[in-house]
């Protein structure tokens, strides 16, 4: 009896052990592997500066006198008086007088005040303590003629007048400006940039501009900027904004980099409309969200407050740092065209990292839009989103989505 | 004895019907039970135990949990018997979900090995009918204590893991287990039927088991039975019903 409790023991050790090793093995957790395999996934473009040369149509100006954009097109002025000013160090030389138009140097600095309409002011030469100021009663032009000009104390270009302001960059030019890191303040007069206007600012030509900011913002008017087709600018700042154009900013076309990496920045920035139909623009923003005391100030490569319209070109937002947007609009956007990518990598904190945040309305009836976000909605529409039938693809996953006509 | 059979068999499918009431129809789970004990009668009144209990669930797929147990029952009257014990669970705790109120995925934290540390005493009345049938009532408080547990989960809104704290919790259930058993003229095989009620200020699970006891020998004694377990909604959040199959051996010496 005891050998036949004992091969019954054994036998039950044995399917004890059988049915251990059959049941328990496998774990009964949800397979996340896909979903957080997209919650990590890395955007699909590298955003950068792109340097490299862009094929564009020809400018046509504008050539019609009741169209309301035809006084942006420096052809249809004729600039024939001309004031060239050449720095040279500390010095500067200049060549031409207009009457209405008195030239004030001091070392490099130099001041204008015209009452004279039509002057073109064409600036070369390399200055690492110099400046040029505008007070004007009428529109002008500034043609940019290979000219490097650094000014330790305020705007490398300052212009007081609230009328249009052309700047011409020649083809085969490179032109640098760059302001200090503290301003020394005028009274009763505004410096927002090292490159600054109370008016309209227009750039044209085919030459290039690189401004480097680092008391202040990059390019700002207190009206609006456009920039036509042709230019290549690079601007970089690291206390303020890249672009602001306070009543709108038109991109038509040209190659346009932007870096500004303080906190709170934007890359482009107009508190009116931006309009974007060509060119290849690529803004990137790295600073994290501005905090003053309950305020919070998140960055954006593209911050609009009124409406944004893109019809045509190539838009690069990137936003690296903490609750940065690629796009913030406070009103609606309209997309009918363009290749637009965003990106938003940065974390959630203080701010909302979005790729796209559109307060009201977005509709898109043509080109293509990528949009990604790290940390938060990479489409963020508290109106209405449409999108037009005719789309080839809709692609949204957690991170990213994906349109395109 | 003829007459009083039918009663007994009534009064078992009465236990079942009362059992199966508080039964809720949710998609249920399966799971294996297998155990081995040995018990120690010191003397007249006092028996020890141990027991090593493994379970699984998920359809006897996963692992749930290795329990070890020690107890002591007295005896204080012939009908009477107080008990004391100690267990030692190591538990395969089920994934947790989590979700924002749209619906989208908050965290996720998978299943994790932890333990707890249980005490309880009992007061067992038994009523013996001819030495075939034999009714009897288990009151058991146990008190169950968890420590707390660092484990890990993901934060799908930061896309990183992360570690966190399951915090330790306290315990207290009043079982309430009314079981019949029957052993055949001239059989080794006991039957036997039980129900049973997990109170913690509100009835949280019920068990019905149906069984049978293999007596091999007098001092050993396999197992066979099948277990229906339904929650009612307990605190635990992770167990659901659950249809398991037991079986155990047991030592006596």
């Amino acid at each position: 009896m005891k050998s036949v409790i004992k091969h019954i023991i054994i036998a039950m050790a044995a399917g004890i052990t059988i049915m251990l090793a059959a049941t328990g093995c496998q774990k009964d957790d949800t397979n996340f592997d896909e979903v957080i395999a997209e919650y990590e996934a890395q955007p699909d473009i590298n955003i950068e500066w792109d340097n490299s040369a862009l094929a564009e149509a020809p400018d046509e100006p504008v050539t019609d006198e009741t169209d309301e954009f035809f006084n942006d097109y420096v052809e249809n002025t004729n600039f024939s008086n001309t004031i060239a000013i050449d720095y040279n160090g500390n010095s500067v030389t200049v060549s031409g007088t207009v009457g209405g138009v008195m030239v004030e140097t001091d070392g490099a600095h130099v001041t204008v005040t015209s009452a004279k309409g039509h002057v073109n002011y064409i600036l070369s030469g390399s200055t690492t303590n110099g400046s040029f100021k505008i007070y004007s009663f009428n529109k002008y032009c500034i043609t940019l003629n290979g000219v490097s000009i650094t000014n330790p104390a305020g705007a490398a270009i300052n212009s007081q007048s609230s009328k249009s302001c052309y700047i011409v960059l020649p083809e085969g030019t490179d032109n640098h400006l760059a302001d200090g890191a503290t301003y020394t303040e005028v009274e009763l007069e505004d410096q927002k940039a090292a490159l600054f206007s109370e008016g309209q600012i227009i750039f044209s030509g085919s030459g290039s501009l690189t401004v480097n900011a680092t008391g202040k913002a990059g390019i700002t008017s207190d009206d609006y900027i456009r920039f036509r087709p042709g230019p290549h600018i690079n601007v970089t700042s690291t206390a303020g904004n890249g672009v602001k154009g306070k009543d709108a900013v038109f991109i038509d076309g040209g190659v346009l980099n932007i870096t500004a990496s303080a906190s709170g920045a934007k890359g482009i920035n107009s508190e009116g409309l931006v309009n974007v139909r060509g060119g290849r623009t690529t803004a990137i923003t790295t600073g994290s969200t501005r905090i003053e005391g309950t305020d919070t100030t998140t960055c954006a490569a593209l911050k609009v407050d009124s409406v944004l319209n893109i019809s045509a070109g190539t838009l690069r937002l990137k936003a690296t740092g903490e609750g940065g947007k690629g796009i913030n609009c406070n009103q609606s956007i309209t997309l009918s065209g363009g290749d637009v990518a965003v990106v938003a990598t940065g974390i959630k904190e203080a701010g909302s990292p979005k790729g796209v945040k559109c307060d009201q309305n977005m509709t898109m009836t043509g080109g293509h839009l990528y949009s990604y976000s790290a940390w938060a909605a990479p489409l963020d529409v508290n109106g209405i989103l449409t999108v037009a039938s005719n789309r080839t693809r809709y692609e949204t996953k957690k991170r990213s989505i994906n349109i395109l006509f | 004895m003829g007459r009083r059979k039918p009663k007994l068999i009534r009064l078992l499918v009465l236990m079942l019907l009362v059992g199966s009431v508080a039964l809720p129809v949710k998609a249920d789970d399966s799971g294996l039970i297998i155990s081995v004990g040995a018990d120690k009668k010191v003397n007249k009144k006092l028996t020890l135990g141990t027991e090593l209990e493994w379970r699984t669930r998920n359809n006897w797929r996963t692992a749930d949990r290795l329990a070890l147990s020690l107890d002591a029952q007295y005896r204080l009257l012939p009908w009477l018997k107080a008990g004391a014990g100690y267990v030692l669970l190591v538990d395969n705790n089920p994934e947790k979900i989590s979700y924002h109120t749209g619906g989208d995925l908050n965290n996720w934290r998978p299943s994790y090995w932890g333990t707890r540390h249980r005490l309880n005493a009992t007061l067992t009345g038994t009523y013996t009918y001819k030495k075939r049938f034999s009714v009897s009532l288990r009151e058991r408080y146990q008190f169950t204590w968890r420590p707390t547990h660092t484990t890990r989960r993901y934060d799908f809104d930061n896309a990183y893991w992360e570690d966190t704290d399951v915090d330790s919790r306290c315990k207290h259930v009043l079982r309430s287990r009314l079981k019949l058993e029957y052993n055949p003229r001239k059989c080794p095989v006991d039957f036997w039927s039980s129900v049973e009620f997990f109170n913690a200020l509100r009835l949280e699970k019920t068990r019905v088991q149906v069984g049978a006891d293999y007596k091999i020998q007098k001092k050993h004694t396999l197992s066979l039975y099948y277990r229906y377990q339904a929650v009612n909604g307990d605190d635990d959040e992770t167990e659901t019903d659950m249809h398991m199959v037991g079986l155990g051996y047991n030592f006596k010496f």
